[in-house]
């Protein structure tokens, strides 16, 4: 099942297994998954409700332990390191958009932004500076100083994407990033990463079950059964 | 706005405290009453307790003559009056006098009858027995028959200057009142020696005996030094000598230790920090679980769960901080309430940083406490 390029990935997997529950009653979720993610391109995973799609993603982000398999960037696998080393690698290669917004009440756009930096130990005016500067590229530079009750779901998941991509990942995981918005706005946070990954060469995990989000997929794997049933080269260029 | 500052806006710890302030409103006010409810107590205690050893620490002398048994000022029996010759002998005394205390009955002219303790001082203002709060008001009480009560006891014994009342049916007259000379244990009606003898006439031994003998030393020179010196010529069996500072300090420590009050306050303290650890840790694991998947994508990111807990403490301190000025300006107004009501309450500045210190140490202690909460964040369970 290659029906992507052959390129050397940013991400790969190979065996990954997981099941959840125990005796009886444990369901296999993700049964011997092999999968390859490009640099600069986007896949798609797609699947019926409880296929396993944010477990699959959680396994590939380093933020679940699969039961069996490997996951590889670059040179690590993810699951073989020690857990501080694992840390570091999320921090400095990975970035996460979740469908909630996940966004601090009490802080303002460039507040959000900067947070991870600061907490980083990055000093106060670089981090604003890199958080005004990320702000820009999703279009926000004129809500800086809002707070989540003062912006649309669409502005919020724009905070959300402008946080995750500040430090310039490898790689952006992004579960359901759009099931929370109108398909306007769903098609546009889209649209906008797709636009500010190409510009970073960041290659993007995306799980969705919104069909509407094909055309903008470089690939798209189906998990069905926890197995990835098709792999197919998507119609976006 | 406040949450516009720019000193706001760096620290999660902070915006979260500027925003949900009302969630924060409970802990703040827990660790201000907390600090409250201890330096009221505390501030009563010792004002009440100062007032015992009232005359010891108004009084000039730095050496007191006691009976051999006593352990507070108010437990007084009687010494010969001549120890006050005997102790001059000593090069380093000054000069000496006798204070002397008796319990009497003041019955005032509506007729009204109290109990009171005479303090009979030498009519003259610069000796070593005249109170300083008194210095104008002892050479008044040189005419026979003179007394003179403290301001805050005036209404009780129904005294005004000229007023003229009896005690013990002898006829005197209030020539003065005096400021801050109030005990909690009695009520001091101050007069001479002359009128105090005029007034036990009957009792033949009574002129030779005294409460005190009392004696001033030179600025300089050590106190109680001097009081070694006055103990190996003074018979054990008939005084006991104490330096000022040592006197006021048993008797208040025996007044603490006697009538339980010191169990007691240590018991609702206690039971104040407690209540307020309950209340600021509860608070803060609310705040903490009300953004549980906010700090969870922090955590994707890779940021360590103690730089997240340092913020939840940061908070702490910060919620300690604010209830701990909260808590010096209620004590700040009680104190000055008590004032004008004459009610004795004292107050340092090192009672006040001390309290500040435990009111912060409780914040910062319940954040630690609420900390459990941060380990229930895991990203892969929070965020799919
Ligand atoms: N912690 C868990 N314990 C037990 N079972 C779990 C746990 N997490 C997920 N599952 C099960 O694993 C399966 C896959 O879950 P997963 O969240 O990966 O699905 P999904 O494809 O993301 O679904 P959706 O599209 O609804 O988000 C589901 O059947 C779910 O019930
Ligand atoms: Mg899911």
């Amino acid at each position: 099942m290659k029906a992507c390029p052959d390129v050397p990935a940013t991400l790969s997997a190979h065996g990954l297994s997981h099941a959840y529950g125990r005796g009886a009653t444990r369901a296999p979720v993700l049964r011997e998954l092999a999968l390859r993610f490009l640099p600069g391109q986007m896949t798609l995973v797609m699947g019926a409700s409880g296929s396993g799609k944010s477990t699959l993603l959680a396994a590939l982000g380093g933020l679940l332990r699969p039961d069996a398999g490997e996951v590889k960037f670059g040179a690590n696998s993810l699951w073989g390191l020690a857990p501080s080393l694992l840390e570091q690698l999320r921090k400095r290669e990975f970035a996460y958009v979740f469908q909630g917004f996940n966004l601090f009440s009490a802080l303002t756009a460039i507040e959000q932004v900067a947070l991870p930096l600061r907490l980083d130990g990055e000093v106060r005016a670089a981090a604003r500076s890199r958080a005004e500067q990320a702000l820009a590229e999703v279009g926000l530079d004129r809500h800086l100083h809002l707070r989540p009750a003062e912006l649309s779901g669409g502005e919020k998941q724009r905070v959300a994407i402008a946080r995750a991509l500040v430090k310039h990942p490898s790689v952006l995981f992004a579960d359901e990033p759009t099931s929370a918005l109108d398909s306007l706005n769903g098609e546009r946070v889209i649209r906008l990463l797709r636009e500010l990954t190409r510009r970073h060469g960041t290659t993007i995990v995306a799980v969705t079950h919104d069909p509407r989000l094909k055309p903008h997929a470089d690939c798209i794997v189906n998990l069905c059964d926890g197995v990835a049933v098709a792999e197919r080269q998507g119609a976006a260029s | 706005m406040l949450t516009d500052l720019p000193w706001v806006s760096g620290s999660l710890a902070r915006a979260t405290l500027v925003h949900d302030w009302r969630r924060f409103l409970p802990a703040i006010l827990s660790v201000a009453f907390a600090g409250v409810l201890m330096l009221v107590q505390l501030g009563l205690l010792t004002g009440m307790f100062g007032t015992v050893t009232v005359l010891v620490d108004s009084i000039p002398a730095q050496l007191w003559v006691t009976a051999p048994a006593t352990r507070s000022v108010d437990e007084t029996a009687d010494i010969p009056v001549s120890l006050a010759a005997l102790i001059r002998s000593d090069p380093d005394i000054l000069a000496s006098d006798v204070l002397s205390l008796r319990d009497a009955s003041w019955r005032s002219a509506d007729g009204q009858r109290v109990a009171v303790t005479l303090v009979a001082l030498s009519a003259e203002a610069g000796a070593p027995v005249c109170p300083e709060p008194m210095r104008t008001q002892c050479p008044m009480l040189a005419s026979p028959g003179s007394v003179a009560v403290d301001r805050s006891e005036a209404d009780k014994l129904g005294a005004v200057p000229g007023a003229s009342a009896e005690i013990d049916g002898h006829r005197v007259r209030v020539v003065a009142l005096s400021d801050g000379m109030r005990s909690i244990g009695t009520t001091y009606v101050f007069t001479s020696r002359q009128t105090l003898d005029d007034l036990q006439a009957g009792d033949a031994q009574a002129a030779d005996h005294t409460s005190f003998v009392l004696g001033r030393i030179a600025a300089g020179s050590d106190a109680g030094r001097v009081r070694d010196d006055l103990r190996k010529l003074l018979p054990r069996t008939t005084a006991r000598v104490w330096t000022r500072a040592q006197l006021s300090r048993d008797s208040r420590h025996f007044w603490l230790r006697e009538s339980g009050v010191g169990a007691g306050f240590l018991f609702s303290t206690t039971l104040g920090l407690l209540i307020a650890i309950v209340i600021t840790s509860q608070c803060l694991r609310g705040v903490i679980l009300g953004q549980l998947r906010e700090y969870a994508v922090l955590r994707a990111m890779g940021i360590p769960t103690r730089r997240l807990a340092l913020v939840v403490v940061e908070q702490a301190a910060w919620i300690g901080a604010v209830g701990t000025v909260v808590m010096w300006y209620v004590v700040i107004a009680v104190a000055a309430l008590a004032q004008r009501c004459y009610v004795p309450f004292t107050l340092s500045r090192g009672g006040l940083l001390v309290a500040g210190g435990i009111g912060l140490a409780t914040a910062i202690g319940s954040g630690l406490l609420a900390l459990r909460g941060l380990y229930r964040v895991e990203p892969a369970e929070l965020l799919r």
